[in-house]
């Protein structure tokens, strides 16, 4: 992990001079991750690339501005988070920190009974589907992704304690469909 | 969990130090709804990665293009220590080919020199022989003169 950090810098310096394969492999390097942030997070394959694209763009164009070197991957993150907030709001202007309206309210039986592959899979997206957006990507940055919650508060652009607030909630909710207590 | 000396989530996302996961483990270990708690939120966290990573439908590339290229100070700059090198190769030829010129001009008047003392020494041949030839006629007039009889003499 720390090999591959500082390899990041080292691209992104020489990113930076104008070198675009340097580039080239900073976006090899990181485009499956954020594609499959961002599709997490819009759950939508198309405009998830397209993001994705624009994402990267917009990195390097900003690449000089970036102040350490070495908190890429969080910049990065940030950039693709403003990105798909925007356009979430752009679509649907009513958007809120608030969990989405949930289909019924029932849980979905999964853990401690034996489930297929794709009904676990179904069941999870299901389960992710029902948290608000915010919710929903600081579940995605923190499981899938491994930030901390320092790093969340970065790329979400909000205080430490609304990232726990957030992830506590959400987990909460996710345990209850996901993990039901058994009787 | 307000028995648990710490959030069981802040555990189960391990966002605790080592020193207060040991806390909470000591804890968990004698707690019996506290482990059930940190069970179904470890099953929650397997359910999660469960979800495949899904591959990108394309790859993404940039290729170099005239807006993202860098300023023209920059790109001298870049370049700089290149443009020295070949400086120093132009100048470096330059002297070779003035050093060499120089030679050559040396060598040229060298031959000339040569040539010419070569001339000035056949000259003197040719001057020394046309004197000999001048005395010889003068000798061979003065010796017929004095053959002649008198009345032919001037």
């Amino acid at each position: 992990m720390i090999f591959r950090e500082v390899e990041d810098r080292d691209l992104v310096l020489a990113a930076r001079k104008g070198n675009v394969d340097a580039y080239n492999r900073l976006v090899s390097r990181w485009e499956k991750r954020l594609y499959n942030y961002l599709l997490r997070v819009v759950k939508n394959r198309e405009d998830a690339l397209d993001l994705c694209q624009e994402t990267f763009l917009k990195a390097y164009r900003y690449l000089g501005k970036l102040d350490d070197v070495g908190r890429f991957p969080q910049w990065l993150f940030r950039i693709a988070h403003n990105e798909a907030f925007t356009q979430f709001r752009r679509e649907r202007p009513e958007i809120d920190d608030e969990p989405e309206e949930q289909s019924g309210g029932h849980a979905i039986p999964v853990a401690g009974s034996a489930v297929f592959p794709l009904e676990l899979t179904l069941a999870v997206e299901r389960a992710l589907e029902q948290l608000g957006p915010e919710q929903r990507e600081a579940v995605v940055l923190k499981v899938y992704q491994g930030f901390k919650f320092e790093e969340i508060a970065l790329i979400q652009s909000c205080p430490v304690s609304t990232v726990k607030s957030r992830l506590y909630a959400a987990f909460d909710q996710l345990k209850n469909v996901l993990a039901p207590v058994r009787i | 969990m307000p028995c648990c000396p710490f959030d069981l989530r802040d555990y189960h996302l391990e966002e605790l130090n080592a020193d207060q996961r040991r806390q909470v483990e000591s804890h968990v270990s004698v707690c019996g709804s506290c482990r059930e708690e940190l069970d179904r939120l470890r099953l929650t966290r397997q359910a999660l990665l469960r979800l495949p990573e899904e591959e990108m439908p394309r790859r993404i590339a940039f290729v170099s293009d005239k807006v993202f290229e860098p300023a023209w100070y920059a790109r001298w700059w870049a370049a700089l220590p290149r443009l020295g090198f070949a400086l120093a190769v132009l100048a470096a030829v330059f002297f070779a080919g003035a050093w060499s010129e120089r030679r050559g001009q040396a060598q040229v008047a060298q031959a000339i020199q040569a040539l010419e003392a070569r001339h000035d020494a056949q000259m003197r041949g040719v001057e020394e022989a046309y004197e000999m030839v001048t005395r010889q006629m003068n000798e061979f007039y003065r010796r017929d003169g004095e053959m002649r009889p008198a009345s032919f003499r001037q």
